[in-house]
């Protein structure tokens, strides 16, 4: 499989995003095509973290894929980019296959070791992790031990909110607030302004 | 859903991995057009795609393209349309408050729903065509069922059988009934019949022993002169020693007053006479 080094600098545009979603609303292949090229590797990439499995990761970009082109009017910009919605359509579709039947009986029910599962061992030998995959990383090293967990085991592992307290032995309501407070703490420190 | 428990939940909503029901309660409450949980949505949602980012990049494989769009082309959508409507409210950046949000969903509805009928009518109409379509093939393998039962008869025990010959000036034409020996059914059989006026039809009879002939049905007869009846119900009581076929008014008269073209006698009744 070829790799190549990520496309956030291309990504990093929104409006040509939504210009693009349009197109596709009007039923223009040449945006969808557009749009696969701009996404594809992102969309790959993520639900390949997820399932760690190429063809199950590639069925996930055909069902995005095919999801933005019938629902492209389901895109709403009070929520988010174009990438953010791409982002949580690929891993509630990714997750909801590692929920099912047969990807369980294929023993992958715990499929999420960390990709990028922590800051010290995710892909810092990658060729393909650009600064900003390692500034996401070293940001994640900054954050308390509690809360780098949380959303290690919330993100990356796909763990619900059960599921960590659980694997943690920790109440419910501290894992909520810790997610909470990590997400928070995650966003001062990448300074993400919307 | 509580607002409070939305707000709580919107970070694994993003993350994906609430279940169904969980999702499905933090969807319906952002489509109440909660400004905090939409807010904390969108700052959220950022922090998402950069983690996302985190991940090594590897490309997808050139297959998956095509079979996206081989996907696509052979995908049919009859709903499209109605979804266009709601896309063009969507993409109002920066327009939509609560109110407006409302009138859309409102509209998208209706928008929706007028095409869900229009769809409806169409399949409507189709099943009714079908229905219509499907009774005349009923009446139609009805009559053959009919026909067969009839065809049937023959081999039932004591089934009379009369043949019937052609008359002048029609001497080709010919003919045979088969009835059940109590003449509670039978049918008629003619060939080489002249096409009839159209104000005429041939009327068939059954003669009687010192009895004027009764009327045992009207018929025409197709292009290659052939014709086939099913007589009427005839009383027990009645006598019938032979047949004989005429040309009358449309509709048929109590008694013959046209020409005969076929004529027989039942055999039997001829040799008890």
């Amino acid at each position: 499989m070829a790799k190549t080094r990520a496309e956030s600098g291309q990504r990093n545009d929104p409006a040509r995003d939504v210009a693009l979603l349009r197109r596709i609303h009007e039923r223009d292949e040449g945006a969808l095509s557009a749009f696969y090229d701009r996404y594809s590797t992102f969309v790959y990439s993520l639900a390949r973290s997820v399932l760690r499995d190429d063809g199950d990761a590639e069925d996930v970009v055909q069902d995005v894929f095919f999801r933005v082109w019938e629902r492209a009017d389901a895109f709403d910009p009070d929520r988010g980019s174009p990438a953010a919605w791409l982002t949580t359509m690929t891993r509630r579709l990714a997750i909801d296959r590692t929920r099912s039947r047969s990807f369980r009986a294929r023993g992958r029910e715990a499929p999420l070791e960390a990709v990028a599962g922590s800051a010290s061992d995710a892909g810092r030998d990658s060729v393909t992790n650009s600064a900003e995959a390692n500034e996401v990383l070293a940001a994640l090293e900054q954050l308390e031990p509690a809360y780098r967990e949380v959303i290690r085991l919330s993100y990356y592992e796909g763990l619900s909110h059960s599921g960590i307290a659980t694997k943690l032995g920790t109440p419910l309501g501290t894992v909520k607030s810790r997610l909470r407070e990590g997400v928070t703490q995650l966003r001062r420190i990448l300074a993400i302004k919307t | 859903m509580d607002h409070k428990i939305a707000l709580e939940l919107l970070e694994s909503y993003l993350f994906g991995t609430l279940d169904d029901a969980e999702r499905a309660a933090v969807e319906a409450h952002l489509l109440t057009g909660c400004a905090e949980c939409t807010a904390r949505l969108r700052d959220v949602s950022e922090l998402s795609v950069r983690l996302a980012q985190a991940v090594p990049q590897v490309q997808a494989p050139a297959r998956a393209k095509e079979r996206l769009f081989d996907r696509i082309r052979t995908t049919h959508h009859p709903a499209k349309r109605a979804r266009a409507s709601s896309g063009r409210l969507r993409f109002a950046w920066g327009m939509a408050g609560v109110a407006t949000a409302a009138a859309g969903v409102l509209l998208w509805q209706t928008t929706v729903l007028r095409d869900e009928l229009r769809t409806t009518n169409r399949l409507l109409a189709s099943t009714i065509a079908d229905t219509g379509r499907l009774r005349t093939e009923l009446s139609t393998y009805r009559a053959e069922v009919e026909k067969y039962k009839d065809a049937m008869m023959l081999g039932e025990p004591g089934v009379r059988f009369v043949s019937l010959d052609g008359m002048e000036p029609n001497r080709d034409a010919f003919g045979n009934v088969v009835c059940k020996p109590d003449m509670s059914a039978g049918m008629l059989y003619v060939y080489r019949f002249p096409m009839a006026p159209e104000d005429k039809e041939y009327q068939l009879w059954g003669l009687r022993d010192g009895l004027p002939p009764v009327s045992l049905g009207m018929f025409t007869v197709d292009p290659n002169g052939a014709a086939m009846l099913k007589m009427k119900l005839i009383p027990e009581a009645t006598h019938i020693v032979g047949f004989a076929v005429t040309i009358e008014p449309k509709g048929g008269m109590s008694q013959p007053t046209g020409m005969m073209y076929v004529k027989g006698m039942d055999p039997m009744e001829e040799g008890e006479g």
